[in-house]
């Protein structure tokens, strides 16, 4: 069976796009980044997922068995350093070679995990089930509302490599009546991105010398930015404070 | 006296006549080979010119004599190329050459295959007169243009796209005819069919609407007001402008205030729209509005109940009202649900930069506000409250084909509640300060009444509207047939100064009268046809669309004839728009592949045609569904079954496919359509599933209940385990879906319904390794995904139908019970 062999078709029309918007250049003199995001506030207490009421028995059974915490928002060290916020560099156009390392996007304890990731737009991403229930792993772009792919795994064990096809912000949810289940995957064009430790430091190296604008996202306390110049071979400082929002 | 030799005299006669003639035949002799080429044979000399282009170029030379194309079937002797050699040649495309020794700008397109030269000729399209090379009389030679007895001046420009439907009539578009297909779109839109007949447009629907309950609809000053200049109070209605500012018949300025014609004009807007409106509020519904009071169109609850209700139930597929969303909270559903996930999400751009990428392919996307759809197939409903009156609003909405037989207003089959929700929201789309319409207060004065009688005969109303009284008017304009054909000299330019260098030119003359229609009549031939306020991109589409009503059609060989399966896409696709199924439904995508730095393939983006309404849905999965796939996916006898009366296959759906009034044939034409879209057979359709035995069968059932399928669907009274996913009941499958289709959906349902919550449960190992799907239950049914999925759609073909089946679910139920 050829489905996508057979889905043409019934195209009227396929236009190629080239132009994809980065370059690859040989970096020598490449400038970094690194810095700590802090957060401001008191980042609350996580709680135990609330199961919707019509969640079945089977499903009731299992996950109460593992409980998944919820709501961690804020994670933070004892120096409030404050975990799985990404960092990237806008909208670079040119440098170092793209890796496209595989991501990882694991359906555990009625949770996803990791709860965070960056990856290069073309990257895989490594899907796995290791609960004996049914998960749906259904990342969609948060914007555009475009399902990246939605792949069901009844069994556990079960394992599939999912293409990024895209660059944006997706939100992965489990389609299965698993509400509470959630987590982020943000895929880029260029290789200069990552997500902070949970003590809440990063570094993001092998930047061409230039200046650039430094962003930080946090799924709950929202975007910051500032500009930074990095100059051949630099290390260049960044802290972030983000607040607490409710 | 000198002496001097003396000749004779016969010697003397003979030497002046022969001097004489010597002159005489040189001067002819000049005469003839100066007339030759610049007069009588210019095109020698343009040959000439042509071959110094040609050497030049290194292309070949062309002989100096005429190149002709003669068609006994077409009627036609051409002898353009004489002057255009190279129109159907390729090498000549630069603009830097002459334009008459330029290549056809479209000749792959047009020419070659399509159109041959050697038969088709050239006037065929273009019109002009074939044979001639030269110039008439005293005049020179420019394809007719300053001669008024040629009868079929040469088109230029976008006109000569008014030919092309001589050939193609049957065609709902004509490919590579914009101008045209434009035309005829703008000649629907601006319902210029309810005052003129054109054989290149029928309509099926009315023009405008009945005015049989004016009486209960309107208020008597919003009427006055709204014929005295519609324009004013919705400024993108289709009712043109009738009493538009004057202008001077000899300069074509606007008149000046304070003239006589300016004095004369502002009477006539202020008495004849109040006499109209008296007229038309003095006639008697043919029978009452049969409606009720509806209940509480005050009340806050149900003005916000009517609101959700319009965002999400289709309204907004054809109708437009407001602009933009207040806010981008749609977009961003997280934002809503307390999660806070988003704080930024209100201004969309500092949240989600990179998420802009996706643009191009997906340009709904936006900049994180959302604008609604740019629906414009029914009347824009801004203030729709000052417009209407709440009890007409409810008989119409509760039945919009009771009231108005010829409507195109589907029926949405509201329940009382939903009627009166939507007919208070309705209500309370208004100015700020305006009231609502009452319907009442109408004046008695029987002169107004007869006077404004007398102005709907004279604008010609009735054109577009039923009007008691008026049945038998006819057409208000007059008819449009064999305009294209009409002798040029034979036109009327009234006080409009006919331009001196093309007097007779029918594009000119249409043009003219398109942009001002009253500056065409002149004592004695008082025109009253409306302003439209066209664009020049309008005007030029419109002529174009009113030329190309000419005389007969051409011959059979060059006809061209469709195949059964090109008109039956041709007829659907006219139906899918008439009836605007794109307003809510996406029908076909265009593909775009993207690749990255490397070249590697990385998406293929689906480009939607229709289906805007998703995008105010928060849940994709929560919009109207894709029909790009329809055609594969329904059996015919279901599909016929539900256009023809819907019945509710998701029912926690807001949105509701209405019922629309199709005419006999017009269900199995739009099915035919559908199903050839996808290359499917018709009218016979495949149902072919595999073999199952009772064995494999219960393996089957083992299999379904394993990938869980039932946390999401029903089957019959089998409940779904999480009814928050919800998902069709499978037991009408059996005759709802073809077995082909299911086993693609299985496969790659996302694709096929885009935003739909149906997993694939056959995943690829890797995404770059081709068919590499996998079961997650490799011990069952042999272990082949193909084997596993057709013993699931065998299985579910039986659902509903077998009664053995349902004593075995019934069973797993029982045993799925037990555990609890």
């Amino acid at each position: 069976m050829k489905p996508l062999q057979m889905m043409a078709v019934a195209v009227l029309l396929m236009i190629p796009v080239t132009g994809h918007a980065y370059e690859t250049i040989a970096v020598t003199d490449g400038g970094k980044v690194s810095g700590k995001i802090t957060l401001k506030g008191e980042p609350g207490t996580s709680s135990k997922a609330e199961f919707p009421t019509d969640l079945n028995a089977e499903d009731a059974h299992f996950c109460h068995g593992v409980r998944p915490l919820v709501t961690p928002y804020y994670i933070v060290d004892d120096k409030q350093g404050l975990k799985n916020v990404v960092i990237w560099l806008e909208g670079v156009t040119k440098g170092k070679k793209r890796e496209k390392k595989m991501g990882s996007m694991v359906n555990k304890d009625c949770r996803f995990l990791p709860h965070v990731q960056t990856i290069d737009r073309g990257a895989k991403v490594l899907v796995e089930n290791h609960d004996p229930i049914l998960h749906t792993t259904h990342p969609i772009f948060v914007k555009s509302k475009v399902t990246a792919f939605n792949i069901g795994m009844p069994r556990k064990g079960q394992k599939s490599k999912k293409k990024i096809r895209q660059a944006g912000v997706m939100k992965v949810q489990c389609d299965s009546g698993h509400t509470w289940m959630r987590s982020w995957i943000h895929s880029f064009k260029h290789p200069y991105h990552t997500v902070s430790a949970s003590n809440g430091t990063f570094v993001i190296d092998g930047i061409p010398p230039g200046k650039y604008t430094l962003k930080v996202w946090h799924e709950s306390a929202g975007v910051l930015s500032r500009a930074v110049q990095v100059g051949p071979s630099a290390s260049v400082e960044a802290n972030f404070i983000m607040e607490v929002k409710n | 006296m000198r002496q001097g030799t003396r000749r004779p005299v016969e010697q003397k006669c003979f030497g002046g006549l022969f001097l004489l003639l010597a002159g005489l035949s040189l001067a002819a002799a000049v005469w003839t080979v100066w007339d030759e080429t610049e007069t009588r044979r210019p095109w020698k000399s343009i040959r000439s010119q042509f071959n110094a282009v040609a050497a030049r170029l290194g292309q070949p030379l062309v002989p100096i004599e005429i190149e002709q194309v003669t068609n006994p079937d077409l009627g036609i002797v051409d002898r353009c190329q004489t002057c255009h050699p190279a129109i159907d040649q390729a090498g000549f495309e630069s603009e830097e050459l002459p334009l008459q020794f330029r290549t056809h700008p479209r000749r792959k397109e047009l020419l070659g295959k399509n159109h041959p030269v050697e038969s088709f000729g050239c006037t065929i399209c273009h019109h002009g007169q074939g044979p001639q090379t030269k110039g008439v009389g005293s005049l020179p030679f420019d394809h007719g243009r300053k001669d008024p007895y040629w009868e079929r001046p040469l088109l230029t420009g976008k006109l000569v796209q008014s030919t092309c439907v001589q050939c193609h009539d049957q065609e709902f578009e004509i490919p590579g005819a914009e101008a045209f297909n434009k035309g005829r779109r703008i000649f629907e839109d601006r319902r210029c069919f309810g005052c003129h007949s054109t054989k290149v447009f029928k309509a099926e629907y009315e023009a405008g609407p009945d005015l049989s309950q004016t009486r209960e609809k309107h208020s008597p000053y919003f009427l006055e007001a709204w014929i005295r200049n519609p324009g004013e109070f919705r400024p993108d209605t289709r009712m043109p402008q009738f009493w538009p500012n004057p202008v001077e018949p000899a300069s074509g300025e606007p008149s000046p205030v304070g003239s006589e014609r300016h004095q004369d004009w502002q009477k006539l807007k202020e008495q004849e729209p109040r006499a109209i409106a008296a007229f038309l509020g003095s006639v008697p519904a043919p029978e009452p509005l049969v409606g009720r009071e509806p209940v509480g169109s005050n009340r806050e609850e149900n003005v916000n109940a009517g609101k959700l209700l319009f965002d999400t139930i289709g309204c907004r597929g054809c109708h437009r009202l407001g602009s933009v969303a207040s806010d981008g909270e749609a977009a961003f559903p997280e934002a809503r649900d307390g999660e806070a996930a988003f704080p930024e999400a209100r201004d969309g751009e500092t949240a989600f930069p990179e998420a802009r990428d996706g643009e191009t392919a997906f340009p709904e996307a936006g900049d994180g506000k959302m604008a609604f759809p740019e629906a414009d197939f029914g009347p824009q409903l801004d203030r729709q409250g000052e417009k209407s009156t709440a009890t007409w609003l409810a008989a119409w909405l509760a039945n919009p084909g009771k009231l108005r037989p010829a409507t195109r207003m589907p029926d949405l089959r509201l329940t009382t509640k939903e009627v009166d929700q939507l007919t208070a929201y309705l209500v309370s789309v208004r100015k700020e300060g305006e009231p609502v319409a009452s319907g009442r207060g109408w004046s008695t004065d029987k002169a107004l009444i007869e006077e404004g009688r007398q102005a709907v005969l004279k604008y010609g109303c009735y054109g577009c509207h039923t009007i008691a009284g008026f049945e038998k008017a006819g057409r208000a304009g007059p008819q449009l047939d064999d305009f294209g054909s009409k002798a040029p000299d034979s036109l009327e330019w009234g006080n409009a100064p006919a331009p001196a260098d093309v007097p007779t030119y029918l594009g000119r003359w249409t043009s003219n009268k398109l942009i001002s229609p009253r500056r065409m009549g002149r004592a004695g031939i008082e025109l009253f046809m409306p302003h439209d306020n066209l664009s020049a991109e309008e005007v030029e589409a419109l002529s174009v669309l009113v030329l190309s009503d000419q005389e007969g059609f051409a011959p059979d060989g060059f006809r061209r004839k469709l195949d059964a399966r090109t008109r039956a896409l041709h007829e659907g696709e006219r139906l899918v728009r008439q009836f605007n199924c794109r307003g809510c439904h996406e029908i076909g995508r265009d593909e775009i592949e993207e690749r990255d730095e490397d070249g590697e393939l990385l998406d293929i983006l689906y480009v939607p045609h229709g289906g805007e309404l998703r995008r105010l849905y928060d849940d994709p999965a929560m919009a109207p569904p894709s029909l790009t796939f329809a055609g594969e996916k329904f059996q015919y006898p279901w599909l016929y079954e539900f256009l023809g009366k819907p019945t509710t296959v998701r029912t926690w759906l807001a949105a509701k496919m209405p019922t629309f009034k199709l005419k006999p044939g017009q269900a199995e034409s739009i099915i035919e359509y559908l199903a050839l879209r996808n290359e499917q057979e018709y009218p016979f359709e495949s149902l072919e599933v595999a073999d199952i035995d009772e064995a494999h069968r219960d393996d089957a059932i083992w299999l379904f209940d394993k990938l869980q399928c039932l946390k999401c669907h029903q089957v019959s009274t089998m409940k779904a385990l999480a009814p928050a996913e919800r998902a069709p009941d499978l037991a009408i499958s059996w005759k709802r879906l073809k077995p082909g289709w299911q086993r693609r959906w299985l496969l790659v349902p996302h694709i096929i319904q885009p935003g739909t919550k149906m997993p694939t449960l056959f995943p690829l190992e890797d995404d770059d390794v081709p068919d590499s799907y996998t079961t997650p239950y490799p011990e069952l049914l042999g272990g082949t995904v193909d084997g596993q999925i057709d013993a699931l759609v065998a299985l579910t073909m039986l659902f509903g139908q077998d009664y053995n089946l349902s004593l075995t679910l019934d069973k797993l139920n029982e045993a799925r019970g037990d555990k609890k």
